[in-house]
């Protein structure tokens, strides 16, 4: 951490900083940033449901038990139980593994692309570039969720329909975001310098350039993953992605739903819960780690 | 009673890793008129001495101790209300490195005058302007007219600088503080932005307060010069005694370190690296790289005393200096 | 040295006297200075040099001049717009991609900006080690122990061989930056401003580190600096250059003691000189540098020279010989009329 930042405009302080560790510093920077670390701590726990969740749950979340059916939240069913008799605490739970697997493929995968297409664009520059960035400008023409709807309408419904056309719409934001910081970083001296040396221009884009243009994107994929889940339940809700009685976050809402007249608010309520806490851990996540991994917002 | 009196100011910028004690009891005082020199290197605290004197300091940093009294007053202890209405941009302005950065980019340097002048002299627009020309004609500004219709980034390094002095002095201030005015700027730049100054202050009789770490500058410059090590004035003093025959083996080693035509073998350098502000040296902060240094030196900082009048010196163990040399001046 | 040329697939080059020869480069830049206009900005406008074997050439001058360009362009990280630059008998700019990049080890750059040129994700031994990986100057297995004699070499202890730059103070990693540009063991080494980041006390120190080098390791260095005390302390031969030409050249002693040209009369009238104090009367040259879009034509300084005639506003101005090694791009000087006596008149005359 170099302190020059942090002093008055123009100056220097010379001390040089004992060189801590990456963890405790991180550790320290979480300390100063609780919005962060209950970001963290949320995502974490969607992690845990995800892994561990399937094994420590009572219920069978596809157990129909039509005696059982639409019972209010209870200490037996902390969550209540839903039409179909299954208990809604053990679907949410469940269902994490899936939101979770759809999501991060989808992001996974509109990162890897838009990132690839972002750096060769703005590294080769010209008709290049050019070609790259209006084919993205159509791309961003269309209504997110209108674009989404058309491919799963297209493909199909399902799960890989929905981490295909999330995918999809999100491959533009990463574009962007990777040509302009490309074309940035590639006019810095120590690109130059790596020139000098005698890189070869592949080995300059991989070896040097990219790295440092990993921060922000990595804070964007964090980001995106909190819009992810949403547009992934919007999906499922429509109909277009997963189907009932699939334990999706989604899904479970729109079969809420069908029972709003009976007031059985519990069954669409805590899935709904479940996906505003999700979308909340990701985006205090993102955020914190922006500051965190900016070198001028960070704590001192 | 000078205009400006600096005693024993500390600032201290406070990071996870400790207090970093930037100034540790910095003691400066300007008379009407006078032009000083304050000369240090990287990590010295001079910028950070011009920012705590008008209280522009960002977080982490903050003033701990001592008084800055402009005209009678302490200014460490106005309120932030007082000091924006009366004396910053009024009785004390400021000039920053970097001209081009330091206006508006997006404001065409004519507006952002008479701006001032509205607001803190009250002019109608038709009289912010045709003072701004008059102001900006004193500066030597060829084409006034013109130049205030451009834009920051449409002017030279030297032409930005004098706007910005333009800025500065318009509002007729007492005391202008210069951080590193002509540092970026080509030598024969530096040298008119050099000679505007001094006729400014023939003119005005305004103080100035030079920070820089060009020593032929503040040769050519100043009056009096303060030099500063690590948070403490070493050594100030007219600019002749000082530079002829300089007391503090800081100044006489950072006076041969510069390169010059014709020096044969390798130029004397001081060994060891600038002090380390979160831990520093016990006792005189120079003392591990002193080539006069004793054992005094390592327990008691040593305080700034009158050698001459007008010379002070903070050394146990100042260098000699033959008397006739120190007659001579 | 010619087994691992061979080996390392460099061409092998015959200790030439000259080791680079710059011959009428051109380097324009387009700037777009109105919505549908491009303009060309003319920062290297032909100029012509040789570096020859173990001197050290400065390149001086104020912003704008070029020089900065020209050590690109020289080093081929910039090809020129018209112009040659020949490394022994090689033609730089006739070469492929992959031609240029096997000769990078044979010509290494030392750059302004200690720490952004330095790869902030790469710790600092890593930078080192690179040119050694990429031209396969060493066993895998000894790439570790070069790094360190290297490191060694410029001054730099072992424990930081592991730091991040942005863990170094200025001056160390510049030192880091030229242990990078020694690694490949260069014939030619040009220097960007090494030290104009920097403060004095260490600037001092690098200024030793680099004499010591120069006479250590025998190397050909080009110093590019607008600081006049470094190049008069450091260099053997140095060019002047103003507006993208180059207006003055030769030894150093005699450039720094005799200047013939006007524009080196007046940067010489501004190197301060041993006492600080003297405030000697300078040769000011009125108005500012103009734009390098749309330099003056014939002679670029006319418009501001003291010493300018109805000649020097028609005719362009070439390097003529004045003396041993010793060139000026002006007519009134090659032929006599003006010398250093009248710039020391002038001065007098101008100053106010």
């Amino acid at each position: 951490m170099a302190i020059e930042e942090i002093v008055a405009p123009g100056t220097t302080v010379a001390a040089m900083p004992p060189v801590v560790g990456r963890f405790s510093d991180f550790v320290y920077q979480l300390r100063g940033n609780p919005a962060t670390f209950a970001g963290l701590f949320i995502v974490a726990l969607i992690f845990l449901s995800a892994l561990l969740g399937p094994f420590v749950i009572r219920y069978d979340p596809y157990g129909v038990n039509l005696n059982d059916a639409a019972l209010a939240p209870s200490l037996a069913h902390p969550f209540g139980t839903d039409q179909y008799g299954e208990d809604v605490l053990t679907r949410v739970v469940v269902a994490a593994r899936l939101d979770l697997v759809m999501v991060l493929s989808a992001v996974v995968a509109s990162t890897v692309i838009g990132v690839t297409i972002g750096a060769l664009a703005g590294f080769f520059g010209h008709y290049f570039d050019e070609g790259v960035m209006r084919s993205q400008d159509v791309l961003q023409a269309f209504p997110r969720f209108v674009f989404a709807m058309a491919v799963a309408w297209a493909l199909g419904p399902g799960v890989v329909t929905v981490i295909v056309a999330t995918a999809a719409i999100n491959i533009p934001g990463y574009a962007r975001l990777m040509r302009g910081l490309m074309l940035s970083v590639k006019e810095s001296q120590f690109a130059m310098a790596a020139v000098a040396v005698g890189n070869s221009r592949w080995r300059l884009l991989w070896r040097h350039l990219l790295p440092n243009c990993l921060t922000p994107v990595i804070v964007l994929s964090t980001l995106q993953c909190g819009f992810t889940i949403l547009e992934a339940a919007g999906l499922s809700f429509i109909g277009l992605g997963v189907r009932v009685p699939t334990a999706e976050w989604g899904v479970m809402i729109s079969m809420g739903l069908q029972d709003f007249l009976q007031g059985h608010w519990w069954i669409y309520t805590f899935p709904g819960l479940a996906i505003a806490v999700a979308v909340l851990g990701f985006n205090l996540l993102g955020d914190g780690l922006q500051d965190i991994l900016d070198p001028k917002r960070r704590r001192v | 009673m000078s205009l400006l009196e600096v005693s024993d100011l500390r600032t201290s910028f406070f990071l996870r890793t400790g207090e970093l004690r930037v100034l540790d009891g910095v003691n400066i005082d300007i008379d009407e008129g006078e032009v000083l020199g304050l000369v240090g290197e990287t990590g010295s605290g001079k910028s950070v001495t011009a920012y705590s004197i008008i209280r522009l300091l960002k977080q982490p940093g903050r003033i701990v101790g001592g008084e800055v009294r402009w005209r009678g007053r302490d200014l460490v202890t106005l309120w932030e209300s007082e000091l924006e209405q009366e004396i910053r941009g009024k009785e004390i302005a400021m000039i920053f490195q970097n001209p081009r950065e330091a206006l508006n980019p997006v404001i065409t340097v004519g507006r952002q005058l008479t701006q001032v002048l509205e607001i803190r002299r009250g002019m109608s627009k038709r009289e912010a302007r045709l003072e701004a020309i008059k102001i900006v004609k004193s500066l030597h500004i060829s084409d006034p007219e013109s130049r205030l219709n451009s834009h920051p980034h449409q002017l030279s390094g030297g032409m930005a600088q004098r706007i910005m002095i333009s800025l500065a002095l318009s509002c007729e201030p007492r005391l202008l503080i210069a951080d590193e005015p002509t540092t970026g700027l080509d030598v024969t730049t530096q040298y008119q932005i050099v000679q505007l100054l001094r006729e400014l202050r023939d003119r005005t009789g305004m103080a100035i307060l030079i920070i820089t770490h060009d020593l032929a500058l503040a040769a050519q410059m100043c009056d009096r010069v303060a030099v500063l090590y690590a948070g403490k004035i070493a050594e100030v003093g007219r600019t002749e005694y000082l530079f002829r025959s300089p007391r503090h083996p800081y100044t006489k080693a950072l006076l041969a370190s510069r390169p010059r035509l014709g020096l044969k073998g390798d130029i004397v350098t001081i060994p060891g690296n600038v002090a380390n502000l979160m831990h520093p040296p016990g006792g005189c902060r120079f003392h591990p790289r002193c080539p006069n240094a004793l054992s005094i030196c390592s327990e008691f900082q040593p305080p700034l005393e009158q050698m001459e009048p007008g010379q002070l010196v903070a050394c146990h163990n100042p260098v000699v200096v033959h008397q006739e040399a120190a007659a001579s001046g | 040295m010619a087994e691992r040329a061979q080996a390392a697939n460099i061409p092998v080059l015959t200790p030439d006297p000259v080791v680079l020869a710059i011959d009428n480069v051109v380097k324009h830049y387009p700037i777009k200075t109105g919505a549908f206009k491009t303009e060309q900005v003319r920062a290297v406008d032909g100029v012509s040099l040789e570096v020859r074997r173990g001197e050290t050439l400065g390149l001086v001058g104020e912003s704008g001049c070029g020089k900065s360009t020209l050590g690109r362009v020289a080093l081929r990280l910039e090809p020129p717009t018209s112009g040659s630059v020949r490394f022994g008998d090689v033609e730089l700019t006739s070469l492929s991609g992959g031609e240029v990049r096997r000769l990078r080890p044979k010509l290494q750059m030392v750059f302004q900006d200690p720490l952004g040129s330095l790869n902030p994700r790469m710790k600092v031994w890593q930078t080192v080690a690179e040119p050694l990986l990429l031209h396969r100057l060493a066993a895998p297995g000894q790439v570790r122990a070069k790094v360190r004699d290297l490191f060694s070499r410029v001054g730099l202890s072992d424990e930081l061989l592991t730091r991040y730059p942005h863990e170094l103070s200025g001056g160390q990693q510049q030192r880091v930056g030229i242990a990078r540009a020694l690694a490949p063991n260069p014939e030619l080494v040009v220097l960007d401003e090494p030290t104009s980041a920097l403060d004095v006390s260490v600037q001092a120190k690098l200024i030793n580190l680099l004499r010591g080098l120069k006479e250590d390791l025998r190397l050909t260095q080009v110093f590019i600096s607008h600081d006049l005390s470094v190049i008069g302390y450091l260099t053997d031969r140095v060019a002047v250059m103003y507006l993208g030409e180059v207006v003055e050249l030769g030894p150093t002693a005699t450039i720094y003691t005799e200047p013939r040209h006007p524009y080196t009369g007046a940067l010489m009238s501004a190197v301060p000189g041993d006492d600080l104090l003297d405030r000697k009367t300078r040769l000011m040259l009125p108005g500012e540098v103009p734009s390098p879009i749309k330099p003056p034509p014939a002679c670029r300084l006319a418009p501001r020279c003291p010493f300018a005639r109805d000649r020097c506003r028609q005719e362009k101005q070439v390097l003529r010989s004045v003396g041993a090694d010793h060139m000026v791009a002006c007519w009134r000087a090659a032929e006599g009329e003006i010398s250093t006596q009248d710039f020391e008149r002038t001065r007098l005359a101008l100053e106010v």
